[in-house]
């Protein structure tokens, strides 16, 4: 009988006579069911750690929770909507502007208009707002660069 | 787990109940089977300090889930179950958290401890803890599958019978992954312990 079919029985433990004559004679299977024995007093000693207790109101703490998790399990569908506003947002700024630049390119030529702002995707829609409603005096300058946490530039 | 028909009756009362959403019924099946699942989550994590958090979240998968409950199993099998899937998903979340555990490759302090010479019982308390260290680690390190079959085997006493139930899987398979995670976790033990006698 080979080693390898040795340790296969000694796991399982189920040794047949012929196995255990092996067993009796090689060292090595010796060592392999004395490791096996080890790991299975190891298994022993960890089963008698005791399992914590439920601290008192547990089941109360449960049901309370019940309340609780409606809103966790509708959280999910709640970013997606928001991401979805924001996404339609986002789309209609965009067809605005384009709009807007494909009337003003089309119309009559205006004076001192075409041109006037070049917009980039991320201005907020109340900069799209002024802009196209054209209540901006062309002399004033329009900061499109976000306010900072500490109020900005303290000149 | 073997019911008298009374308990039976009294169960079969409170999960109708609970799936018609009366919460006593529920709180009533909580306290019914809190021991339970605080043994599952507890001898297949084997982390003390999250088991009541992860306890919390089983029964609150259980509830949302309770209409679905169709008595093919007992109520507690069907809670264990809720309550394994969770801890593979704890485990897994851990596991990609942190490495995988204490490697003890080229940490020799750690593999001091000669396990031929452990007395599986014997009256030397420091190899005893040692040991028991040992084995907590070897699971630690073992893959999840593994480690669910052998903690509820070995340290929850489940039968293989009550595992398969759980795991709905065949009896045959069950024995067959309990067979090679123990011979898994015993190669590791003999590795763990610099070498011993490895495997012909």
């Amino acid at each position: 009988m080979r080693c390898n079919e040795v340790h296969e029985l000694i796991v399982a433990g189920s040794l047949t006579a012929l196995a255990q004559e092996h067993l009796d004679a090689c060292p090595q299977c010796q060592s392999f069911a004395r490791d096996e024995e080890s790991l299975r007093a190891g298994f022993e000693l960890l089963a008698k750690n005791e399992v914590p207790e439920p601290s008192w109101g547990f089941a109360a703490r449960v049901l309370r929770g019940l309340d609780e998790a409606p809103a966790r399990m509708f959280e999910p569908l709640e970013i997606i909507g928001r991401r979805a506003v924001l996404a339609a947002g986002a789309l209609a700024m965009t067809v605005m502007m384009a709009l807007a630049l494909a009337l003003s390119s089309s119309g009559p030529p205006r004076e001192g208009r075409q041109g006037a702002f070049s917009l980039t995707r991320g201005e907020s829609a109340e900069t799209v707002e002024i802009l196209l409603a054209g209540g901006v005096d062309e002399n004033e300058e329009i900061n499109l660069m976000p306010v900072s946490v500490n109020g900005g530039d303290s000149r | 787990m073997e019911y008298s028909a009374g308990r039976d009756a009294q169960e079969l009362e409170w999960i109708r109940d609970a799936q018609r959403g009366n919460r006593d019924a529920f709180g009533a099946l909580v306290e019914r089977h809190q021991r339970r699942v605080f043994a599952v989550i507890f001898r297949v994590t084997g982390d003390r300090d999250q088991v009541e958090d992860l306890s919390q979240e089983v029964f609150l998968k259980a509830y949302r889930a309770v209409r679905s409950y169709n008595q093919s199993a007992s109520f507690g099998t069907w809670l264990s179950r809720i309550a394994v899937n969770h801890c593979y998903d704890y485990l897994r979340s851990r596991r990609s958290t942190r490495n995988r555990v204490e490697s003890f490759d080229g940490s020799p302090e750690d593999l001091e401890s000669p396990a031929k010479s452990f007395p599986a019982s014997g009256p030397d308390p420091e190899r005893a803890a040692l040991l028991r260290d040992m084995v907590s680690k070897l699971l630690a390190r073992a893959t999840e599958d593994d480690r669910v079959v052998v903690a509820l085997k070995e340290l929850n006493g489940m039968s293989v019978e009550e595992i398969a139930e759980i795991l709905e899987l065949k009896v045959g398979t069950v024995k067959v992954r309990l067979h090679r995670a123990r011979k898994r976790m015993l190669e590791d033990f003999r590795k763990m312990q610099g070498g011993g006698a490895h495997a012909v």
